[in-house]
């Protein structure tokens, strides 16, 4: 750039642009399309309404966890609680609902996972310890307590309302379990673009320092930033459970990394401070599409983790790409 | 690549001046060395150009950071290249240090036109670069950090020579009249001395050409005596030192020649003689006269808006420092000396103890920059890179992230708010972008501290601390900046000025403490151009007191708090 001269008057900014698409924006939207193509070639049922309609009530529990993580990583931190804050919610939720009815108990998971992120925010935030660590004790801290509480199995008492309306329901023929993630990502997306809020988690991510001195409170909104993982991770305990029709106290423990992986396989930088909600939806879906496809094409489960797996370290090789670019 | 240069010298003990008589060749088809004892240097003796540039382009996107440009370095001269940011003179050491090629032109070295694909194949044929950014291990003692790379070439288990390390460590510090404590950990020395040692560093490997990018950017008075020490012990021992700089002072003190760089372009170049001073050189540079920021020395000064009580002064006698309305008070010292903590204490980055802090008469004691904002205190912290800016955002998001209180309503942003806060405040900060939605790092770094600058001010209140406000920014830039800074005080806010140059905060300071030790040695009102001898001995002080010397007289706590 050229350095001013002092009478040089400022250039105008050049315009408004505030929907850019980059090429690079469109590679994985056409990837989806494309590998969506060849799939259906292969096996026509991969796009039929059935498929679909299952498809998108398999990705809504990692899709809803997801969003919280791109939280955690845009902040520059890490959550590798999420699972296991998913199966407390879920198992403290249904043994609340004799208490407080179904929806009580509903409330009951999204608040146990919101309060728990907190309590994970404030041990990283203002004792300023490492997510890393601090998230997979908290892990282990919540799956222990799942077990205690559940005495070691899951629960199968599940309410019909809950089963039936999250669970298996539908609206305007799309599953309610998909909406309520999509509305999730439409409120994660109002957050990171349009509040103070989500401004000062770009900002921590880019640089905490600078966060710091330009009088951000960098533990308050990174605490909240674990808040909203948290609930997040309460969220998906409600749509899993009624999903499943049980509460398991270890329910899909590998579903964090899952959600790790579809942040960054959207192109989130782990290293934090940049990333939108439209990554995650390209990543779940990449993720989704990949296992939902191989299932149907009849490939072995064994063979499908390990092509996750494979995806997954791409992944990460992509995104030093990537920023090797800017 | 493999170092095979270095480990030729590093196997047995140096004698002094053995590389000036008999510097090894290098074999460039293998990368290894071809020693040939007592061989001449290769070309024409004293005067031959080591490293030439023939018609040099290099573009960055759509910049054109260099020209056409073509110039030759020699041995044993210090050759300068001065110029404003983004004149295209760091390129310059960065093309010749193998940092990245040119688009066109070439780059020839005794004679014979050479490609870098890496830094190391670079270094390997005695092109040393020393980079702004410290490549220090803070966790490793200062002999390791000196010997760290040079172990490359032999295989990976073989044992640490730490005899022969010390031995070479030694050699290498009487040469240069050093004294570091080699076995200190690098974490206990100074910013300024850990920048010393990176040169050090440097010259360990015996390298023929010595490329130092705004060596003195970090450094305090005293440092930089020793760095300019040992760039004329460079030059003694014959290797072409190539100076990048913005700093014309240190250009008349130090350089054999120089070459002043201007939008890319080489626009002159030529020996300095007796004589010549800088304001010669910058009229050359800016085609006009570097004149100082004038507008100083508000008429009328107003109530205290921040008093500290009882800091502890030279002789053992507790001082008290004020600052009134109206009032820039700048305080000097050098690196270490204790001044930025006073800074950090003020916004809530370091306990100062004893000390009683009162703003605006009420007592002052905030948990980070946060707190202090809102009391009332804005902030421009030094270290632009690790404490500024946000390099993955915007220019729009960098300049607001202080102020967003005033375009928000219930944490909900205002778009058309922001960007007309944006847009005036860009303007009045005099500020160049092309589209304020682009990251921040597509600016040049005059700008971005402009940017920094409208952050810390933009957000109001009744003081204002800045540190190193115009470090690493050009002439022009640096002067609209403290226009703006005296605009600032003129408008009855209270300012701390805590900067390393000196002559800056001679220019614009109504009121300077200097500090030494942890202690504030002497106040100065009204400071002029005549106090600067006097400043200078304050803060060198005896000298027994170094600015090595860590703890302070202060009882100080520094840690990012809440």
């Amino acid at each position: 750039m050229i350095d001013s001269a002092t009478e040089a008057p400022p250039m105008p900014p050049v315009k408004r642009r505030r929907f850019k698409i980059s090429i690079g924006d469109l590679i994985l939207p056409a990837f989806i399309i494309v590998y969506s193509a060849i799939v259906d070639m292969i096996e026509p049922r991969f796009l039929s309404t059935d498929n679909l309609d299952n498809l998108a009530a398999q990705l809504a529990p990692l899709f809803v966890m997801s969003v919280g993580q791109a939280f955690t990583i845009i902040s520059g931190g890490l959550d590798l609680s999420m699972a296991a804050v998913m199966s407390i919610s879920g198992i403290v939720g249904i043994l609340a609902v004799p208490y407080v009815g179904v929806w009580g108990g509903v409330a009951v998971m999204a608040l146990v996972g919101c309060g728990t992120g907190l309590i994970t925010g404030y041990i990283i935030a203002y004792q300023r310890t490492s997510p890393l660590i601090v998230t997979l004790g908290m892990a282990s801290v919540a799956t222990a307590v799942a077990l205690i509480l559940a005495h070691g199995v899951p629960i199968y008492t599940i309410p019909e309302q809950l089963s039936g309306s999250i669970g298996f329901g539908h609206f305007l023929n799309i599953p309610v379990s998909f909406e309520i993630a999509i509305g999730l990502m439409l409120v994660g997306a109002f957050l990171l673009r349009r509040t103070v809020f989500g401004r000062y988690v770009y900002a921590i991510g880019s640089n905490r320092s600078a966060a710091i001195r330009s009088g951000v409170r960098v533990p308050f909104y990174t605490m909240l930033v674990y808040g909203f993982a948290g609930f997040a991770s309460g969220v998906a305990g409600i749509i899993l459970t009624a999903w499943v029709n049980a509460a398991q106290p270890v329910a899909e423990p590998d579903m964090t990394l899952r959600s790790i992986a579809a942040v960054v396989l959207g192109g989130i930088a782990l290293t934090g401070g940049s990333g939108g909600m439209m990554h995650v939806l390209y990543g779940c879906l990449i993720l989704g599409a990949l296992s939902n496809s191989m299932t149907m094409v009849g490939v072995s489960s064994y063979y499908q983790i390990l092509a996750v797996g494979i995806v997954i370290i791409v992944a990460v090789m992509l995104d030093r790409v990537r920023r090797r670019d800017l | 690549m493999r170092d095979g240069r270095i480990i030729e010298t590093a196997e047995k003990p140096v004698p002094l001046g053995y590389f000036t008589s008999s510097d090894p060749t290098v074999n460039r088809a293998t990368g290894m060395v071809n020693e040939v004892p007592g061989s001449e240097r290769t070309g024409a003796g004293e005067a031959s150009e080591i490293v030439t540039l023939r018609n040099v382009h290099k573009r960055f996107g759509s910049t054109h950071a260099v020209n056409n440009v073509s110039i030759g370095f020699k041995a044993g001269e210090v050759h300068a290249v001065l110029g404003e940011n983004g004149a295209g003179k760091s390129t310059i050491g960065k093309i010749v240090g193998g940092l990245f090629p040119p688009d066109e032109g070439k780059l020839v070295l005794d004679g014979r036109e050479v490609h870098f694909r890496t830094i190391a194949e670079a270094r390997n044929l005695g092109l040393a670069m020393v980079f702004q950014e410290l490549s220090l291990v803070p966790d490793l003692t200062v002999r390791e950090n000196i010997c760290l790379g040079m172990e490359a070439g032999r295989h990976p288990f073989s044992l640490l020579r730490k005899r022969d390390e010390i031995e070479r460590c030694r050699t290498l510090l009487d040469e240069y009249k050093f004294d570091f404590d080699l076995n200190a950990p690098m974490r206990d020395l100074s910013v300024a001395t850990q920048q010393l040692i990176e040169v050090v560093k440097a010259l360990a490997r015996r390298p023929r050409v010595l490329i130092l990018d705004e060596p003195t950017a970090m450094l305090g008075v005293r440092e930089n005596e020793k760095l300019l020490n040992i760039i004329h012990g460079a030059r003694a021992q014959g290797m072409a030192v190539i100076f990048v700089t913005h700093h014309v002072e240190e250009v008349i003190e130090v350089a054999d020649r120089v070459s002043l760089m201007k939008d890319g372009s080489l626009v002159d170049s030529f020996p300095i003689t007796e004589g010549m001073d800088a304001a010669f050189i910058v009229a050359k540079l800016v085609g006009g006269s570097g004149a100082k920021a004038s507008g100083k020395r508000a008429p009328t000064l107003g109530e205290e808006v921040l008093s500290i009580a009882g800091l502890p002064g030279r002789g053992g006698m507790a001082v008290d420092l004020a600052v009134r309305r109206g009032e820039v008070v700048g305080l000097y010292g050098v690196v270490g000396s204790g001044c930025e903590k006073i800074g950090n204490a003020i916004v809530g980055l370091a306990d100062i103890r004893p000390g009683i802090m009162m703003l605006a008469g009420r007592p002052h004691r905030p948990s980070g920059p946060a707190d202090a904002a809102r009391a009332g205190v804005a902030y421009l912290p030094s270290g632009r890179a690790a404490n500024c800016v946000l390099p993955s955002r915007s220019t729009r998001e960098n300049l607001t992230i202080s102020q967003l209180h005033r375009v928000q309503k219930y944490g909900v942003l205002r778009d058309g708010d922001e960007r007309r806060l944006t847009t005036e405040q860009l303007t009045r900060f005099r500020t160049r972008y092309a589209d304020y939605d682009q990251p921040i790092i597509s600016l040049s770094g005059g700008n971005q501290q402009k940017v920094m600058l409208g952050r810390c001010l933009g957000r109001g209140g009744s003081l204002l601390v800045l540190e190193d406000p115009t470090a690493g920014v050009d002439i022009g830039s640096k002067r609209d900046i403290q226009e703006l800074i005296r605009e600032r005080a003129a408008e009855g806010v209270g300012v701390v000025l805590i900067s390393s140059d000196l002559l800056e905060t001679i220019a614009i300071c109504d009121v300077i403490y200097t500090i030494i030790g942890g202690k504030i040695a002497r106040k100065y009102d009204h400071p002029t151009i005549d106090d600067e001898a006097d400043i200078i001995t304050d803060v060198l002080g005896s000298r027994v007191e170094d600015s090595d010397h860590k703890a302070g007289a202060f009882h100080l706590r520094t840690e990012e708090t809440t």
